[in-house]
């Protein structure tokens, strides 16, 4: 559940809506090549990446089922 | 100039027709390793595929001639803005968190080949079922036709003083290999052909950056060029009211069409086992930073230092025409991109065209008018759709070449999101109920087709910058959920598949 949260948060962080509630100037300081909004989303969406491939990284209940299929089938 | 200015060289040639020719050589292989003529074995594969062919199809599937073109012409036209393209590419992996190991859990226990498998399963309910297909066949169709097209101006990059000569000449060429292989080796050719496709289009990314960086110079003096130009600044500053507004839309109705990719759902039944299929979506998490995000970086560099006579579309050929001019290894890495270009396209277009050819075949034609048919009929007919298709999606290639191929993706979503509450919601939910669930689904594509097709506000089908889809998808949850909370609860499951754990 944690990582779902984070997910949330993050995709929060990744799409830009908040910029109209900021001045232009402070969108557009260039970090890395991009202006700052643009940086922002994208280290947001790395961000939502890494929760997402935890949640992937936990194994799923129906896997005890699998391996034993698989000892049964060997 | 010559009457026939050839941009590649014999040897160069010979690698690019080499390629496609190893693409049949796979076919032919597959056929070979065929244990039996069932659908399972046509369509699926048999026992399952392993970590590294299931993540590389899936990464070949998912992107496509759309990446390459549309992606970078789209990012070219509007600049940063279509940065949402990573966000809406990561949200599909997210929306697999939401029902991926249960739908691996029942494929596995109850042999599914088709996505309306599940729903047959699920609801017992032909008219849903067929529908449902109906519709992702009409969303795959409209795929197919973006990926040929894509293939017809791929093609042009051989005979440029030849436009519509080497378009045609390429749609139906390219068509015909991959129908080709497709047919002799079903699933196992698609999946090993996009073994070969994946890894040469990861090659072709890289080359993109470095394509990129070579060409342009860097990120930052292309963003003070587009800032300094008139109207330039639009492509570099944040989206603001609207704009935000079609961000949400975008992500939503990619993130839910995406996932529900019929090829995609098939990739998640023949997956061989659950730790496979869960590791293979965590690595994919992180590819649309490697291959959207440059896509759209290459776009935009493009947009501050290079004038386009013809469709944004063609921004990439065009690069790698200037590139290739500039010294032997430069042509060489633009013959490898190429070959990039063409994996990306080939694969999802095969990938399409089996899944269209497996639910027309065990959906309609089994499904309602010969139930009775043998497995090695329905393998027969199955191959015998995939040549109809490609020939009726060739010929619409070629009728259709001046549409955007963004614009073609588009309506596709608006149509697989509709299934969004039937798979997503009723693999968890057990008192969704059929009858409203199929209605729901009804009014979804009913309102979603009439906005696309009649509203089409400003030309891009969206009202107040949302997608026509997602007013359809609300007009369906309203439906199927409102419908089925009006229901009684049906008490306990009549099996433990739809019990939520």
């Amino acid at each position: 559940m944690p990582h779902r949260l984070m997910i949330l948060l993050f995709s929060l962080i990744a799409l830009p809506w908040y910029w109209s509630f900021l001045p232009l100037g402070w969108a557009m300081i260039p970090v890395a090549g991009l202006p700052m909004w643009a940086f922002v989303a994208m280290a947001g969406s790395f961000g939502v990446s890494v929760h997402t491939a935890m949640v992937f990284m936990k194994p799923w209940e129906i896997e005890d089922d699998d391996s034993r299929a698989e000892k049964e089938s060997s | 100039m010559s009457k026939f200015d050839f941009p590649f060289s014999i040897a160069e040639t010979l690698f690019i027709v080499c390629y496609i020719g190893s693409l049949v050589f796979i076919g032919w292989l597959g056929m070979r390793a065929q244990k039996e003529k069932t659908m399972k074995d046509f369509y699926l594969g048999g026992r399952g595929i392993g970590f590294g062919v299931l993540l590389l199809t899936l990464y070949a599937t998912q992107y496509s001639g759309n990446t390459l073109f549309g992606f970078t012409g789209k990012a070219y036209r509007v600049g940063l803005q279509w940065l949402v393209c990573v966000h809406f590419m990561t949200a599909i992996v997210i929306v697999y968190t939401a029902f991926a190991p249960k739908l691996y859990k029942l494929a596995k226990q109850h042999t599914f080949i088709t996505p309306s498998d599940f729903l047959t399963h699920r609801f017992q309910h032909r008219g849903l079922s067929s529908f449902a297909s109906v519709v992702m066949i009409l969303g795959l169709a409209n795929y197919l036709l973006a990926q040929l097209k894509a293939l017809g101006e791929a093609a042009t990059g051989f005979l440029p003083e030849y436009p519509e000569q080497s378009y045609i000449g390429g749609v139906i060429a390219l068509a015909f290999i991959i129908v080709l292989y497709e047919s002799l080796g079903g699933f196992r050719a698609v999946a090993w052909t996009d073994v070969i496709q994946g890894l040469v289009l990861m090659f072709g990314f890289g080359i993109l950056v470095w394509l990129v960086f070579k060409q342009f110079g860097n990120l930052g003096d292309a963003i003070s060029i587009l800032e300094s130009r008139p109207g330039g600044k639009a492509m570099i500053e944040p989206p603001r009211g609207g704009q935000i507004a079609e961000w949400f839309s975008w992500v939503l109705i990619v993130g839910l069409g995406g996932a529900l990719y019929p090829q995609a759902i098939q990739r998640i039944y023949a997956a061989k086992s659950a730790p496979t299929l869960r590791k293979s979506l965590a690595v994919m998490s992180f590819l649309p930073l490697t291959t959207t995000l440059i896509a759209v970086v290459f776009g935009v560099m493009a947009a501050a230092h290079v004038q386009l006579e013809g469709s944004s579309d063609s921004v990439l050929t065009t690069v790698c025409r200037e590139v290739q001019q500039q010294s032997a290894g430069a042509r060489w890495l633009v013959v490898v991109l190429f070959a990039g270009v063409l994996a990306a396209l080939m694969s999802t277009a095969d990938s399409v065209l089996l899944s269209i050819s497996s639910m027309f075949t065990k959906d309609l034609y089994a499904g309602v008018f010969s139930p009775q048919a043998n497995q090695r009929q329905l393998t027969l007919v199955g191959k015998s759709c995939s040549w109809i298709v490609i020939v009726a999606m060739t010929l619409a290639a070629i009728l259709l070449r001046n549409t955007s191929l963004v614009a073609i993706l588009k309506i596709k979503f608006e149509l697989l999101v509709q299934l969004a509450p039937a798979f997503v919601i009723g693999i968890h939910w057990r008192r969704m109920n059929s009858n409203w669930t199929f209605a729901g689904m009804v009014v979804g594509v009913v309102v979603a087709l009439l906005i696309t097709l009649l509203v089409n506000v400003g030309g891009t089908g969206n009202i107040l910058g949302i997608h026509a889809g997602l007013y359809g998808l609300a007009a369906n949850l309203m439906v199927s959920l409102g419908g089925s909370m009006l229901k009684p609860d049906p008490g306990e499951p009549t099996t433990q598949d739809v019990t939520p754990h």
